[in-house]
């Protein structure tokens, strides 16, 4: 026993010390001076020439990108809360409206059910990409386009959280719902004392998915998103030149501290909702 | 719990980062510049020239002494005013005296001098040389014609002369024959005459004959020795033992091959025996009988050699026995003695051979010699009578009357050429002479006429210091006026005055320095505002001048402008602001001074440009090249990137920079 996990912890030590690699070259990135940076990594952004060299600690590590970024860019803090007012709207939105659209597609049978979860899986399974022109086309129509609603209203009406949540409702025990039905309650009432108190976990999972999708969403906002003013975090990377490598690697860190935090906090409901989602009565 | 954990860490987190937003903004806030805007407008620009001037008198007289004085007394002050025949000023006397003296000697000296420059000695030289060749070319040409006269008359010095050539010549060819035949005698002489080398062959064939009989004489006597000691000398005996021995070798070999002849057959025999066939018994048997009927002989032989040889030996060592030590001595002698003797004979006849190849290889040299000398003796008889055969031709070509006249006409003409080159390098040199003469006599008369005005300088000083002596040192003045200017006791005298009296009859001018760039720009004629002092706050009283004179500007580049002042309560000295306006127009688009900034590019202005960045609306800096139309001291007159809706900062709070957020004040 001990020497099958010896044999297995090497390689999982190797692994996750490979994908550790890429934050600890952020962090310490972070505490390097611009020469450094440029020292070290500075020929691959170039493109002149030369040698690109990572140390494992900085030479001179110094706090001075740092306080530049949280003390002298203000910009910075104006696309973070940017970025908050599209995942805040866009999470509530998923919730308000997938939800209610998750616990039809669970529990009740209509013709054309099967259809319409084939079509929202073909939607999910799509890329941006795909889906960039039609949407420009309609919210161009309906006058959103340089308009935060733009980016939100795409994301509320996402397929994804769908899909997850109905996972997630279709543990929900029949009887419990018959009870229910028994008790005189009504499908709303059903969903609203029931399905949701049980369907948490899956709805929690998604609101978490969603949040980080949203978070680090960046070709919806370049693309629907004209005005400065109303770009999120994931458009200020793109703005940052050379000289300000330091920069970057504080942003890039600083980004992801709250995508982080709200993993740790539903990481909990994640796992809970893909056990969920995969299992079926 | 967890989950709480982590919502709280969201929180702080996030209130973090929105104290962190208010601080970014405050600092981002506090460091903008805050800058002050202005359109361009029409306004009036006055392109002028603006200096400070000094007053001047116009009319000035200046009272002065002679150089190196020193001024003992002197009770003026400026302002006051004298009449001729007032005391100006006193100076020592002793030092009057020695300046007189020191400037006598230099007036001396200049006069020396001047006389000096005066002088011309080359150009007379010259023209003597000029002359002399003149002279000397007229006689040349006399004589030359005389001579050509005399050459083209019937002369009987010619004819004789030619007569004799003509006889020198035949006896030239006779004589050059006659050595030439003498020389072919003697070359045939020389290669006929081969009797010391037939003698030397013959001397040879002897030489070598008698060394051969002697050779041959030698050995035979060698030979004849050798025998007598033969019988005295034990080399026999020994011969005869290496004989027998060689007998009894035989022998015994011939012994052994014999009995292995016959082992060999019986045991063939014994074989064959034993194989019971008849017939191979009985050819072994022959076999075996062949070779013992064989060996019989050879054994019989081999014993005879031995026999012989021991009889040899014995008899050798009889005759050994019989002679005795003498006889052995005397063969021995003999034959050394022989040899000897033949070696002898033999170098002497070897080296009568060589003495004789020696002859014959003389003989053939000092034939060979007198050939080549015969040969080069014809070719040099026949060589020298061709040259004297030539020699004498021309001469008679020569001799002849026309010939003996072209030479005198010829010689006649080169002494003419070398007169009259003579005469042209005179004349050549006299011009040259001509014209140094007259470029130093220039130059010196620019010289004498500077040192005149310098003589005529020192004599008026020397007078002035004759009426100095005269009154005691004591300088009165001729002039009235009023001092403007006045040395003070105890300077030394110099070329400055050390009075200048104002007269009151002239005008007063400002005189000012601009630099060459302004002075370009400016003419004479042009008006200028003079201002000067004194006025009140809110007045300062302005005339108008005229200016009179613009100089050429000095090694500072700067020029000096004189302008004629209007009358006026004027004082010498007084320090006064002068504009001179050039040109003066409306323009459209002017900004004020502060607004223009330059570099390498040019002049151009700041604008601000509102961008809608991340931060909403902003104020940015942007640049706007621009040339300058007209300026003056406040307001610039642009063409370029502006209107008149541009927004020119002229002012700010900090610098800025293109690319940088202000903020606008007001």
């Amino acid at each position: 026993m001990i020497k099958k996990i010896n044999l297995c912890f090497v390689p999982l030590v190797a692994l996750g010390l490979l994908v550790w690699w890429v934050i600890w070259f952020m962090v310490m990135g972070s505490l390097m001076s611009l020469e450094e940076l440029n020292a070290t990594i500075g020929p691959a952004l170039v493109g002149d020439g030369g040698q690109v060299v990572w140390t494992i600690l900085p030479t001179w590590p110094t706090l001075q990108p740092l306080v530049e970024l949280l003390l002298d860019t203000p910009q910075f803090f104006v696309m973070f809360w940017n970025t908050f007012r599209l995942v805040i709207p866009s999470v509530l939105g998923q919730l308000v409206i997938g939800a209610p659209a998750a616990w039809a597609l669970s529990r009740f049978r209509f013709r054309g059910r099967k259809i319409l979860t084939t079509v929202y899986i073909a939607l999910m399974l799509m890329p941006f990409q795909v889906t960039m022109v039609p949407n420009f086309l309609v919210l161009d129509r309906m006058g959103l386009i340089d308009n935060v609603f733009a980016v939100i209203l795409p994301f509320a009406f996402s397929a994804f959280p769908v899909f997850i949540m109905v996972k997630g409702f279709d543990a929900v025990p029949r009887a419990l719902l018959e009870a229910a039905s028994i008790d005189g309650a009504g499908a709303f009432r059903t969903f609203w004392s029931v399905g949701l108190p049980l369907g948490t976990p899956s709805i929690l999972a998604a609101m978490v998915l969603g949040f980080l999708e949203v978070w680090g969403a960046i070709e919806q906002p370049m693309t629907f998103l004209g005005d400065p003013t109303t770009w999120p975090l994931s458009l200020f990377l793109p703005q940052i030149v050379a000289e300000e490598l330091g920069l970057a690697m504080v942003a890039s860190l600083l980004m992801l501290l709250p995508a982080v935090l709200f993993f740790l906090f539903g990481q909990k409901y994640l796992e809970l909702g893909i056990q969920a989602a995969g299992v079926k009565e | 719990m967890q989950q709480r954990k982590y919502a709280g860490y969201i929180l702080k987190f996030l209130a973090i980062l929105l104290a962190l937003t208010l601080v970014a903004r405050g600092t981002s806030g506090a460091t903008l510049a805050r800058v002050v805007l202005a359109s361009p407008v029409r306004s009036e620009i006055i392109d002028a020239i603006n200096a400070s001037a000094t007053v001047f008198s116009t009319d000035y007289i200046e009272i002065t002494a002679p150089s190196g004085l020193v001024i003992s007394e002197i009770s003026l002050s400026v302002g006051q005013n004298i009449e001729a025949g007032d005391f100006v000023a006193s100076f020592e006397l002793e030092g009057l005296e020695e300046l007189r003296i020191r400037e006598a000697a230099s007036l001396d000296a200049m006069l020396f001098d001047l006389e000096r420059l005066n002088r011309t000695e080359d150009v007379e030289i010259a023209r003597r040389n000029l002359r002399r060749a003149q002279e000397d070319y007229a006689t040349t040409v006399a004589q030359g014609e005389a001579d050509i006269a005399e050459a083209t008359e019937y002369s009987p010095t010619a004819l004789r002369n030619h007569e004799r050539a003509v006889e020198d010549f035949y006896a030239v060819a006779a004589q050059g024959e006659s050595d030439i035949a003498a020389a072919q005698s003697a070359l045939f002489n020389a290669k006929a005459d081969d009797t010391a080398i037939q003698n030397a062959i013959r001397n040879l064939a002897r030489a070598v004959e008698d060394y051969e009989s002697t050779r041959d004489q030698g050995e035979a006597d060698i030979a004849d020795a050798r025998r007598q000691q033969s019988n005295t000398d034990r080399t026999a005996i020994e011969n005869a033992q290496r004989n027998l021995q060689r007998a009894r070798d035989d022998y015994e070999t011939t012994r052994q091959q014999t009995q292995e002849a016959i082992h060999s057959a019986e045991r063939s025999l014994m074989l064959a025996w034993y194989s019971d066939n008849m017939q191979t018994i009985n050819a072994a048997f022959n076999a075996l009988e062949q070779a013992r009927n064989a060996a019989a002989p050879a054994m019989l032989a081999a014993e005879r050699r031995v026999e012989d040889a021991e009889e040899a030996l014995a008899q050798a060592q009889r005759n050994f026995a019989n002679i005795t030590q003498d006889e052995r001595e005397r063969a021995e002698e003999a034959v050394l003695s022989a040899e000897n003797r033949a070696t002898s004979n033999l170098l002497t006849a070897s080296r009568r051979v060589e003495d004789t190849e020696a002859a014959l290889a003389q003989a053939h040299e000092n034939f060979n010699n007198n050939v080549q000398s015969a040969t080069t003796a014809l070719e040099n008889a026949i060589n020298r009578a061709a040259d004297n055969l030539q020699t004498a031709e021309r001469r008679i070509e020569d001799t002849t009357i026309e010939t003996f006249a072209q030479n005198v006409k010829a010689r006649a003409e080169e002494n003419r050429l070398q007169a009259t080159r003579r005469i042209e390098d005179a004349a050549t040199a006299l011009q040259t002479a001509q014209q140094n003469a007259a470029d130093t006599h220039a130059q010196n008369t620019i010289f004498a006429t500077t040192l005149q005005l310098d003589i005529a300088a020192k004599q008026n000083d020397i007078l002035l210091l004759d009426a100095l002596i005269y009154t005691g040192g004591v300088l009165y003045s001729h002039y009235s006026g009023t001092i403007s200017f006045v040395a003070q006791a105890g300077e030394a005298t110099s070329n400055s005055p050390i009075i200048i009296l104002r007269d009151g009859s002239g005008g007063f001018e400002a005189r000012m320095q601009i630099t060459q760039q302004q002075a370009e720009r400016l003419y004479a004629g042009a008006e200028s505002n003079v201002t000067t002092g004194g006025g009140t706050l809110f007045f300062m009283p302005t005339v108008t001048g005229i200016v009179s004179s613009i100089s050429q500007p000095d090694e500072n580049n700067l020029t000096s402008v004189t302008i004629a002042l209007p009358e006026g309560d004027w004082s010498i000295g007084q320090r006064v602001d002068t504009q001179i306006i050039l040109h003066r127009a409306n323009y459209e688009l002017s900004v004020p001074i502060s607004a223009l900034h330059s570099d390498n590019s040019g002049y151009f202005v700041h604008v601000v440009e509102q961008r809608n960045t991340i931060m909403g609306l902003q104020n940015i800096v942007v640049r706007a090249n621009v040339s300058i139309v007209a300026s003056d001291s406040e307001m610039a007159s642009l063409t370029g990137a502006v209107n008149r809706d541009s927004q020119i900062i002229t002012g700010s709070n900090k610098s800025i920079s293109v690319g940088d957020r202000i903020r606008v004040d007001g």
